[in-house]
């Protein structure tokens, strides 16, 4: 539908009853409609949000000098209207080459064709960073280039503790692994390793669930579909539309099991997932204080689940007791994207969720003791996104204060038929340092200022100058790349190696010991919406020499001491000095 | 041999006829008695009963009248309409003077398009005759009956910006206003809720107005000020009292909240939120049974009335679709199902 320009937060304030009117007429929205109606190849998004940089900006668009060029598409110019087009694609940052950059990942998609509907998929694309915001597509050589299945997200990890990011790509289909050989080349190994299962896979997540020092792969699944299977949908003027997913039966999600042999077995029923859930984003880090890796699982139309870590290696689905699986008013929502971080600086780890249209997105406060309570409205951001669609997102300090910030892309799945535009504008709060976060999308950048129809978006130093950039993926328009202008702050970047604990380290948790002031960081996997973020732990605002604690997953504490700022630090396990409070 | 030059009997016989018959007909049409003129092709179709002739000589007359034919175009537009042919109606009221049209025509018009739900042709009403406030109140209900706010919003807007009567447009902010909290247009709502407090507008309406709006600006203690001041006047609402227990909670007032889930329980048996509510805040204090006990309440309640809301909802739903798609067997046996169910209700 329309964009209420009457309720606009530009609306002058009325000095008279002539004044109370709205910015716009119904003829004039309609005029707005038509220029916000979807197309497959769409140039809106991209032009309207190179506009001239203002001096208070956050971001920049850099994308059309960058190099990279990549357009995750859907298929929707074939007018199936499927499901399967609605979710949307994914960015990963991670340093492949080992040569101390962030390289980018963005997944390709797919396509539908034939009169008996086929879907095909389309070449990913990996882009290297050559430092100075150049990146060069090394796909083929990368050896990445082979379409597969109609993918959606991906996730790097090292998955055989090799010293070597590897990659996995989600899928309608199957879900692909990429094995890096250490050569600036990828070896597709899904068949030999086991990576077998055929479904809608959605997100992924990696951890280590039973403690053997390899981690494990969560992958959420959606629902039941197949183009077969495909039910026609109508919205409330009974125009066909994207069906919702509660037309079809949920699908399980699975676990794979590292074997620390290079295989994997599924092994999700044992691990103690649920069955159900339609699920989306998925984030592992630890979140209960226990030291052991935990996943929670953002459900579409669905209760979220919470798997918290056991030390048997199991895992225990705990979100309606913990408060995080429903709404503050006890019903589900559609979820999409998450993130977990401390936003109030309490020590523990909060949690994040993006949710659909007339809904809010849902911070939940963690309390300690497995309980959280739902505080969006406390921190003032009830209300705020009830005119969008919430997918990428991330909490994050972006403005190098020290304060977790609060990320949104947005962007509807309706073409043309819902109650909002397809084409949405993403949002940036700030963290107010009180509890509450304050909306400054509009000093985000010419991108905030446009609209887009965002999907997932991967957030990471791209060119190592301690603020926190973003790539983010679009439906059927090019990805965009966003350059963090905020003004310098001093920062130091950690990157933790483990050796008994999985090699990513995920779920080990930084502290600052020395500081005038307590931070709290999580090694994730996941996170966002089928994204990976960078693996790095940056903080912002510390002074020339910190000391850090850190948790190894499932582990000893250990600190390691004197660490001088503006640099990269290596924190290896068994490296620091096992001095900590137990 | 060489042909003939004088013609045949039979060809100079059919010229003499078709030169006849052409005076003829220039004759009549002369005489206003061949029906081209578009009153008499409209009088015919009033005295015919077959809807597609008069549809047809409808349009004839519309054909050949210059400059528009009101009375015609409101005939045409009702019978489309009865004849569920929107998309002509669409093309013909794109070019059509709907402010000429007899009164009582575009009266039953208007309450076909609602009856029928399309939107579009009220949104052409309204636009027609914007001082016209009643098209812009019907327009709105549509939109209001199929839980579409935003179009509930844009038409209350278009509307303000309009003539209408005094008494309309104040009642027209007041939906808006409530429109706009629920859609989190704060700023909108507020300037709103200004424009009424200052035009002497007060009571427990507006400070409920004004709770929801602190609530969602997350001023939770400012928000219960408000609430407590409206419920002063309304007495024990059973919204009122479940938002007062949701506001106590986020202030950390968990005994007080309780208190209030309890008694919107007493009064409305059916309210799932508060058994929820009731439930987060056990779950709060610590007592697990207490929560656990509440939440399975909420789900049942939830189970009872919730779902038999959604059904129903569906219902409609799939008997809309499947006027326009009856051979839609998996609508129709989802459809028979549902029905199925609710007889045994």
């Amino acid at each position: 539908m329309l964009v209420v320009a009457g309720c606009s937060p530009s609306g002058p304030m009325p000095e008279s009853p002539k004044l109370d009117r709205p910015l716009r007429t119904i003829d004039s929205l309609r005029a707005n409609k038509n220029e916000r109606s979807p197309t497959a190849d769409s140039e809106n998004s991209s032009v309207k949000s190179s506009e001239p940089i203002r001096d208070d900006d956050w971001f920049e668009d850099v994308t059309n000098t960058s190099g990279i060029l990549s357009t995750y598409r859907n298929g929707q110019e074939a007018g199936h209207l499927f499901i399967l087009e609605s979710l949307g694609g994914g960015a990963g940052l991670f340093d492949f080459d080992r040569d101390g950059n962030l390289d980018v990942f963005l997944t390709g998609g797919g396509s539908i064709t034939g009169a008996k509907p086929e879907l095909q998929g389309l070449p990913s694309a990996l882009f290297r960073n050559a430092e100075g915001w150049q990146f060069s597509n090394v796909t083929s050589a990368a050896h990445v280039d082979r379409p597969g299945d109609y993918s959606h997200g991906c996730c790097a990890v090292d998955y055989d503790n090799d010293g070597f990011s590897d990659l996995l790509v989600t899928a309608y289909g199957r879900c692909r692994l990429f094995r890096n050989q250490g050569d600036g080349s990828f070896d597709e190994v899904s068949d030999a390793a086991g990576i077998d299962r055929v479904g809608w896979w959605t997100g992924a997540a990696w951890g280590d669930v039973d403690h053997d020092g390899f981690s494990d792969l969560l992958v959420t699944a959606y629902v039941e579909w197949s183009p077969a299977t495909d039910r026609p949908c109508r919205n409330s003027k009974n125009q066909r539309e994207v069906c919702s997913p509660n037309r079809y039966a949920p699908a399980n999600d699975c676990l794979y099991r590292n074997r620390g042999d290079g295989t994997f077995v599924e092994a999700g029923r044992e691990f103690g997932l649920v069955t159900g859930g339609n699920g989306l984003g998925v984030i592992a880090a630890e979140l209960n204080g226990d030291g052991l890796v935990d996943f929670y699982v953002a459900n579409d139309e669905s209760d979220n689940f919470l798997y918290l870590g056991n030390p048997d290696g199991k895992l225990s689905e705990t979100a309606q007791s913990a408060g995080v699986a429903v709404n503050q008013y006890g019903t589900h929502e559609g979820s999409m994207g998450l993130d977990a971080g401390d936003y109030d600086r309490d020590g523990r780890p909060d949690l994040w969720v993006t949710n659909f249209e007339h809904e809010d997105n849902a911070l939940y406060r963690n309390l300690g003791g497995q309980m959280y309570s739902q505080t969006t409205n406390q921190a003032g951001l009830a209300g705020r996104s009830r005119l969008h669609v919430g997918f990428g997102t991330a909490m994050e300090d972006f403005n190098g204060d020290g304060w977790l910030d609060l990320l949104v892309i947005n962007g509807h799945v309706f073409y043309g038929g819902g109650q909002l535009p397809y084409r949405q504008h993403s949002q940036l709060f700030q963290n107010g340092k009180n509890g509450r976060f304050d909306d400054v999308s509009s000093v985000g950048g010419g991108y905030f200022r446009a609209d887009h129809s965002g999907r997932g978006a991967a957030i990471g130093d791209l060119d190592n100058d301690g603020r926190l950039d973003f790539v983010v993926v679009h439906q059927n328009d090019p990805a965009a790349i966003l350059r963090n202008r905020t003004p310098a702050k001093s920062f130091i970047r950690l990157e933790l190696i483990g050796t008994q604990a999985n090699r990513d380290a995920i779920g080990a948790v930084v502290t600052t010991l020395n500081q005038s002031r307590r931070d709290v960081r999580f090694v994730k996997s996941g996170a966002g919406y089928f994204s990976q973020f960078d693996r790095r732990v940056v903080l912002s605002g510390v002074t020339a020499s910190v000391d850090f604690e850190v948790r190894w997953p499932a582990g000893r504490r250990e600190v390691f001491r004197q660490l001088s700022e503006g640099q990269t630090h290596v924190l290896v396990q068994g490296k620091g000095l096992d001095d900590a409070v137990p | 041999m060489m042909p003939s030059r004088e013609r045949p009997k039979s060809r100079r016989i059919s010229w003499k006829v078709a030169t006849f018959a052409t005076l003829t007909i220039l004759a009549l049409v002369a005489l206003n008695l061949w029906p081209t003129n578009p009153q008499t092709l409209f009088q015919q179709a009033l005295s015919d009963r077959n809807p597609a002739t008069q549809i047809s000589l409808l349009q004839q007359a519309m054909a050949t009248s210059n400059g528009g034919f009101p009375e015609a175009e409101s005939r045409l537009c009702l019978l489309l309409s009865k004849d569920k042919r929107w998309d002509e109606v669409e093309r013909l009221l794109s070019h059509s003077d709907v402010a000429r049209w007899p009164e009582h025509e575009r009266k039953t018009f208007a309450e076909t398009c609602v009856q029928t739900s399309q939107w579009k042709c009220l949104e052409h009403l309204a636009a027609v005759m914007p001082d016209n406030a009643r098209h812009w109140w019907q327009l709105a209900r549509s939109h209001e009956q199929h839980e579409n706010l935003m179009g509930a919003i844009q038409t209350y807007e278009a509307a303000l910006n309009q003539d209408i009567p005094p008494s309309d447009a104040l009642a027209m902010r007041h939906q808006l206003l409530d429109h706009c909290v629920d859609v989190g247009e704060l700023k909108r709502a507020q300037e709103l809720l200004h424009f009424l407090v200052s035009h002497g507008e007060h009571g427990p309406q507006i400070d409920v107005y004004q709770a929801r709006i602190f609530h969602l600006e997350g001023q939770p203690a400012k928000a219960l000020d408000a609430l407590n001041s409206a419920l002063r006047e309304l007495g024990e609402l059973p919204e009122g009292l479940r938002l007062r227990g949701i506001l106590q909670m986020e202030l950390g007032q968990l005994e007080s909240a309780i208190k209030d889930f309890r008694r919107v329980i007493e009064l409305t048996p059916h309210d799932e939120i508060a058994y929820f509510k009731l439930a987060e805040s056990y779950r709060h204090l610590g007592h697990r049974d207490g929560s656990e006990s509440m939440l399975e309440l909420a789900q049942k309640t939830h189970d009872a009335y919730f779902s038999h809301h959604k059904r129903k909802l569906r219902l409609t739903e799939l008997a809309n679709q499947l006027k326009q798609s009856p051979n839609d067997q998996e609508l129709r046996f989802e459809f028979q199902k549902l029905r199925a169910e609710f007889g045994r209700e």
